[in-house]
């Protein structure tokens, strides 16, 4: 079996700015914030959007040809699994890290949450892709929960997928640090 | 579609406008030609743009008509296609839709300023705006949309235009505003939104001039002050050169990533303006996603206004009664005689004094006529007076003076008689405004009952008119106290008022009609009405005696009067604030006497020129706006002409300057302010007009050897001539320095263009004082 490469449209890991600014410690019953603060915020935001590789490396397979320990219980009786680790790239890493060190914590905290849901927004889009070609699936899975253990990612990442793009830590923690690995099940995928 | 129809869908969902017309067209090729003609000789180019906008998800596209009225395509020589274009342009657009997208027929300005900041009155507007909404409507657009205007009585000739012709479609108004909160013509979003909270409009709006995120916090004030739906359209960024292509630089993503805070903000219309295309709107649209429009927190207070100054009625509202010709034989005479000076005067002490509002009544109406009225607003409009209460009694003289104001208004006033109190709330419904009901019907009633019973009868049919009561000043009457009338009914009833939650107002020297010491009896009274509960009163705000009591009662009960915004800037320089105000015989005396220690020349250049520089800087600073701007300038220029006829030999000039509006392009407002205040500044001007080919400014500059030529283009798709003028000039062996300036210009593209870049008519001013300092 051999994994594909998606390269999204920017457009498509454009985070929900309500969504991207709670998660910066902006409550929703705050917003929308103060013009000026929103416009730093939009200064953040369309800097992420710029500095961005966004891929996703995906690979469909019948069940049998996984592991059992990457599957949680619930995807036992499928007929077919998509494993996929989507991944905005090091330049968003690079540019937290340099802003950080040039004391900009402030921009560099309101990056790095935009980061968390720009890959969520991305793993969205790329779930409604998938949908659309495999038909009805279980709801998307990452490990590091239920009976999953995290550290499977490694697994995912090096030997499934073969992502030389993407480092996984002992503890299953991925770098870039806005990656994430994800599964969904088929019910109908025949064999 | 009818109107309730719109405003169900705009509670349902944001809905998304299309993008531009004339920067796309430009970008596939079309820019030399005005793009409303391709309706008529490229219809598939025009549907395959509306097409994409279809596709890219929008549920409104406009036909391509903003400039098809008949004073635009009429400098193309294009007036007797009006018909023809318009009606081709809805045809279009309604091939284009899916069946789900609505059409709304654009309308754009007129391109000329109205009286008194320029030449076209406001009928010529009006029939212009009913001529092309006509043909628009009869062609079948569900809705109209007016859009780009930067003057409010422009604006507000076309929204009267649009509901003669279609009582029942959707109406969306829109006006362009700089990053300030500012129109051209010194109008600030607040008077924008408060106005058009009365008007028959559907949704309110902003559009052009800004980027996504200067457009942002002039959103922002409109959201807090308008209680109609709002709809949005920025700008692409500032256009760039790119080769020879203009570009703008604003990307899909950034114009998405602010639509969504558009959204969160409250706006339920998001659309895109110069430089957007379908990419921008697909995004957009991809990223703002289906969703209801969010709630807004909308501030409720009433405001009255005049074109540049707004005033919250609350806590308490004085307005000036100084500017009552009926009580005045002088002053009556002097309006037949078209002399304003004494009633500019009155309404410049009254606003010293601390009124927020001056009242007008032209005194016996038998002797005036319509004209008379039009030069009196107009007049003050000018002047950029405080907000006008218009003390007008005929129905006729009253809509004149309505339609000449552009602001909200107050009107005094109406009795409870019904078909009097409804014509006059029909008035306020149509133009805008506040309105003063008497509690009086055919006669004046003297005890609190029945002026109680009375009121109680008006309230009914203004609710029953849809009218809201907050816009309404309830009169409790006052009557002489010398004639054995009891002022306690007066209490009383403000009392009765106070405990409804409505607004009283009162005509306050009525009570001491015909006494010795009026100012104690007023301030007294005044005192006690305060304490019962009033609102608002007209009032001698010379008396000094009464606004200290005004100003204690109010202290005492924690209220204070304060100022929403800054009025027309003030100087320590006399000859600046003469010209300010255009006291034009007083500065002609200060001019004398100068003359009596120094020379003509000095008075000219050391005095006169000096103050309209420090106007300038008053300009430049948002102290002072454009009308006074330009109103300083008509007022230098006749005593400029008399210290230079002083002058023996050749007239003062600090230069030559030849100014055109270039090729391609009709718009000529800017240059022609360019050219007031220069030759306000003692530059001759020579103007070339609009629409002027390079070659026929080679050709001038070469007869008439001016100093230096200021070009003006507002279009991206007529910017390149600047440089095709200045590339002529230079072909040509003419090296003088040229000044360029319009919407589409800016310091990037004059650097390309190598020419001198100019934002406003102050910096044209400055760049050829620095170029020319030279003296006679």
């Amino acid at each position: 079996m051999l994994k594909e490469i998606y390269f999204p449209e920017k457009v498509h890991c454009l985070p929900e700015k309500r969504n991207f600014l709670s998660r910066a410690g902006l409550p929703s019953a705050q917003q929308p914030a103060e013009v000026d603060f929103l416009k730093k915020a939009n200064q953040v935001y369309l800097l992420a959007l710029e500095v961005i590789k966004p891929a996703v490396f995906h690979l469909t397979a019948p069940v049998d040809y996984f592991p059992p320990e990457l599957l949680p219980e619930s995807f036992l009786n499928l007929q077919a699994l998509t494993v996929f680790a989507s991944t905005l790239g090091y330049s968003l890493d690079d540019l937290i890290n340099e802003l950080n060190q040039k004391k900009q914590s402030f921009e560099a905290w309101l990056l790095d949450a935009w980061g968390s849901e720009s890959v969520e927004a991305l793993n969205r889009h790329f779930d409604r892709w998938l949908r659309k070609k495999h038909g009805a699936g279980t709801r998307r899975f990452s490990p590091g929960y239920g009976r999953v253990d995290i550290r499977m990612n490694r697994f995912i990442i090096k030997e499934l997928l073969n992502i030389e793009e993407i480092d996984v830590l002992e503890s299953g923690v991925m770098l870039p640090r806005k990656t994430t690995t994800c599964l969904i099940g088929w019910y109908h995928e025949k064999k | 579609m009818r109107r309730n129809e719109f405003r169900n869908l705009l509670e349902q969902k944001v809905l998304f406008l299309d993008g531009a017309y004339g920067t796309e067209f430009m970008k596939r090729g079309f820019g030399e030609k005005l793009v409303e003609l391709l309706n008529l000789t490229a219809a598939d180019e025009v549907r395959k743009l509306q097409k994409e906008y279809v596709e890219a998800g929008v549920d409104i596209i406009l036909t391509n008509t903003f400039s098809a009225n008949r004073a635009k395509l009429g400098a193309y020589h294009l007036e007797n296609e009006v018909e023809k274009i318009n009606a081709a342009a809805v045809r279009i657009a309604r091939s284009v839709g899916t069946g789900r997208q609505l059409v709304f027929g654009d309308l754009g300005p007129t391109g000329s300023l109205l009286e008194p900041l320029g030449q076209l009155s406001f009928h010529q507007a009006y029939e212009i705006f009913k001529e092309q909404a006509r043909i628009l409507v009869e062609n079948g657009v569900d809705g109209l949309i007016i859009e780009t205007m930067s003057d409010l009585k422009e604006l507000k000739a076309a929204i009267l235009a649009v509901r003669q012709v279609a009582e029942d479609l959707p109406l969306i108004a829109q006006m362009t505003f700089g990053a300030d909160g500012l129109s051209l013509t010194g109008t600030s979003v607040e008077i924008f939104a408060s106005l058009m909270n009365d008007l028959e409009v559907d949704v309110v709006g902003l559009n052009c001039s800004l980027d996504p995120e200067k457009m942002l916090p002039v959103l922002a004030q409109l959201a807090r002050h308008c209680s109609k739906p709002l709809s949005v359209e920025p700008n692409a960024g500032q256009p760039k050169l790119s080769g020879n292509k203009l570009t703008y630089l604003t990307s899909p993503e950034e114009l998405a990533v602010y639509a969504k805070d558009y959204y969160e903000l409250g706006a339920n219309i998001i659309g895109g303006c110069c430089g957007t295309g379908p990419e921008h709107l697909r995004t957009m649209v991809k990223f703002v996603g289906q969703k209801k429009p969010v709630p807004r927190k909308i501030n409720r207070t009433q405001y009255l206004s005049s074109r540049t100054i707004i005033k919250p009625v609350e806590p308490f509202l004085v307005v000036g009664e100084r500017i009552n010709a009926s009580a005045k034989k002088k002053l009556q005479a002097q309006i037949q005689h078209h002399d304003f000076s004494e009633i500019i005067s009155l309404a410049q002490k009254q606003q010293e004094e601390g009124a927020a509002v001056i009242d007008v009544n032209p005194g016996i109406e038998k002797l005036l006529t319509a004209e008379h009225i039009k030069a009196l607003i107009q007049t003050l409009d000018r002047q950029s007076t405080l907000p006008l209460s218009l003390d007008i009694q005929e129905d006729d003289f009253l809509k004149v003076a309505l339609e000449e104001y552009a602001g909200r208004p107050l009107l005094n006033s109406a009795t409870v008689r019904e078909e009097h109190l409804l014509r006059r709330l029909n008035l306020i419904k149509q133009h805008g405004g506040l309105l003063i009901v008497l509690a009086m019907e055919e006669e004046v009633p003297t005890t609190a009952e029945e002026r109680i019973r009375i009121l109680e009868k008006a309230v009914d049919t203004i609710a029953g008119q849809g009218v809201e009561l907050s816009r309404i000043f309830f009169d409790p009457l006052v009557l002489p106290y010398g004639a054995g009338h009891d002022f306690r009914e007066t209490l009383k009833t403000i009392n009765f008022l106070r405990e409804k939650g409505l607004n009283s107002i009162i005509g306050l020297s009525n009570l001491s009609y015909g006494l010795p010491e009026r100012e104690k009896i007023n301030a007294a009274f005044l005192g006690l009405c305060l304490s019962a509960g009033l609102k608002a009163a007209i009032l001698n705000t010379s008396e000094v005696t009464t606004m200290n009591v005004m100003e204690g009662s109010l202290a005492l009960q924690g209220l204070e009067l304060k100022e929403l915004k800054k009025t027309s800037g003030r100087s320590e320089d006399p000859v600046v604030n003469l010209l300010i105000r255009g006291q034009k015989e007083e500065l002609k005396a200060l001019v004398e006497e100068k003359l009596k220690e120094l020379t003509p020349l000095s008075v000219s250049q050391e005095i006169l020129a000096r103050a309209m520089e420090k106007i300038g800087q008053l300009y430049a600073s948002g102290e002072i706006f454009l009308p006074h701007l330009i109103l300083s300038a008509e007022t230098a220029q006749p005593i400029f002409d008399y210290l230079n006829s002083l002058i023996p030999g050749k007239a003062v000039s600090r230069g030559r300057i030849l100014l055109a509006t270039v090729e391609g392009d009709i718009h000529d407002i800017g240059k022609n302010i360019v050219a007031t205040i220069l030759r306000s500044s003692g530059f001759e001007v020579i103007d070339l007009g609009k629409n002027v080919p390079a070659e026929t400014v080679v050709k001038e500059v070469q007869k008439l050897k001016p100093d230096l030529v200021g070009l003006s283009a507002m279009m991206t798709t007529t910017v390149g001539q600047v440089k095709k003028v200045k590339e002529a000039l230079e072909e040509a062996g003419l090296f003088l320095p040229v000044l360029a300036g319009g919407a589409s210009m800016n310091q990037e593209l004059a650097e390309i263009f190598g020419v001198h870049y100019a934002r406003n008519a102050v910096e044209a001013l400055n760049l050829c004082q620095r170029f020319l300092q030279k003296e006679a």
